[in-house]
């Protein structure tokens, strides 16, 4: 079968990882960033993975073994502020709190970490396929 | 099965020695060395053929599998390669023949 | 009579290791794109079984049982049979692919398409030269 797909679907991988990466990077920066008292703090964002049909330079039907990942959507995390009392901080509240991100920094880095491992993952796969193809063609030499 | 003259040239691939040394040919053998010939550029033929579409195959998408246009476009060049044997020991004989009635 | 050159090389069953071998990279591609996606589940192919028929059988009746397979319906039944692991412990999105043992999957099928590959080009080397005879 198809090496060609492998690394067309190990590809997709690398882009979702990545994307997610993205976002947690920005999670884990903006953690605790506070903005003045009027503004919406900054409000964690996730990432939600679907699986998706690759898209492939041949069309061949896949048999639905074989998918690859798309972020179908990036989505914000509506919980509630941290709120701090802070009340000598410039951009503390009328009650002296201060809103923090609801950015748990640990945690982030924790999935920055998966996203890495995940990453790795994918590029290993899209590398092994590669060669598997290197080594057919040395068949012929 | 006809019995071939050229060296031990097996059908079955145990080592045929194709460079071994030959007999001399009586003229009524040249039929047969024609027919080995014909069979292999037949095969070749086919083989051609089969490795085309492979090719064409992976070009259009229709296929992807790599490795088997790779091993179709050896078995091609290998009868290839036995069929010009076969003819080169065809035109030695021939030419030793042709030596001998001088 | 046909040069039958290539009849002892095993080449068919070869060809159909790769490219079960290749599909099945196909397949742990997917397991490890998938690995945050939730609710998808780790797939494997099953092959041993198939794989030991064909090698069980001799040349020729390899080519009657490879074009049986072949005949019956989809060519996709001779390589493969995708199903889902069992067994396999379940996170809290619905998520079974287990990274490490995907990683090893990739390995094992990267080595035995490796080996068969050189495998299939030392055996074409060799009738080059038999056919030869050194003479190039």
């Amino acid at each position: 079968m198809s090496l060609m797909t492998a690394i067309e679907v190990g590809a997709s991988g690398l882009s979702a990882q990545r994307k997610r990466l993205e976002v947690l990077v920005s999670n884990l920066v903006n953690a605790n960033t506070t903005k003045p008292a009027d503004v919406e703090p900054y409000r964690r964002k996730d990432v939600v993975f679907s699986a998706a049909n690759p898209e492939t330079t041949f069309s061949i039907a896949l048999d639905g073994a074989v998918q690859g990942v798309e972020i179908s959507e990036v989505v914000t995390d509506q919980s509630a502020p941290r709120m701090k009392y802070e009340p000598d901080h410039p951009h503390a509240d009328k009650d002296g709190y201060v809103a923090y991100p609801n950015v748990n920094a640990m945690e982030e880095m924790v999935n920055i970490l998966s996203a890495t491992r995940s990453y790795e993952a994918n590029l290993q796969a899209v590398n092994s396929a590669k060669e598997m193809a290197e080594k057919t063609l040395e068949i012929i030499s | 099965m006809e019995q071939i003259i050229i060296g031990p040239l097996n059908p079955k691939l145990q080592v045929p020695e194709i460079g071994s040394p030959q007999k001399p040919v009586a003229p009524n053998e040249g039929a047969r060395f024609g027919d080995v010939l014909k069979d292999a550029i037949s095969t070749v033929n086919e083989l051609q053929k089969q490795s085309n579409q492979e090719i064409q195959k992976l070009m259009t998408g229709e296929s992807q599998d790599l490795h088997t246009a790779v091993i179709a476009m050896q078995k091609a060049d290998l009868s290839f390669q036995m069929m010009m044997q076969v003819r080169n020991k065809i035109v030695q004989a021939y030419q030793e023949i042709m030596r001998m009635q001088v | 009579m046909k040069l039958d050159l290539f009849d002892d090389l095993m080449l068919d069953a070869m060809s159909a290791y790769l490219g079960r071998m290749s599909r099945r990279q196909q397949v742990v591609a997917s397991n490890l794109a998938n690995i945050d996606t939730p609710g998808y589940k780790s797939r494997d192919i099953s092959f041993h079984a198939t794989m030991q028929e064909l090698l069980s059988e001799d040349s020729i009746g390899l080519k009657t049982s490879l074009s049986r397979h072949i005949q019956a319906g989809n060519p996709v039944s001779l390589q493969s049979a995708a199903f889902e692991v069992p067994g396999l412990g379940l996170r809290a999105d619905g998520n079974n692919v287990d990274l490490d043992s995907e990683m090893l999957k990739l390995s094992e099928t990267a080595f035995g398409y490796s080996l068969i590959t050189q495998v299939v080009r030392g055996k074409f080397r060799t009738l080059a030269l038999s056919i030869n005879g050194g003479n190039g």
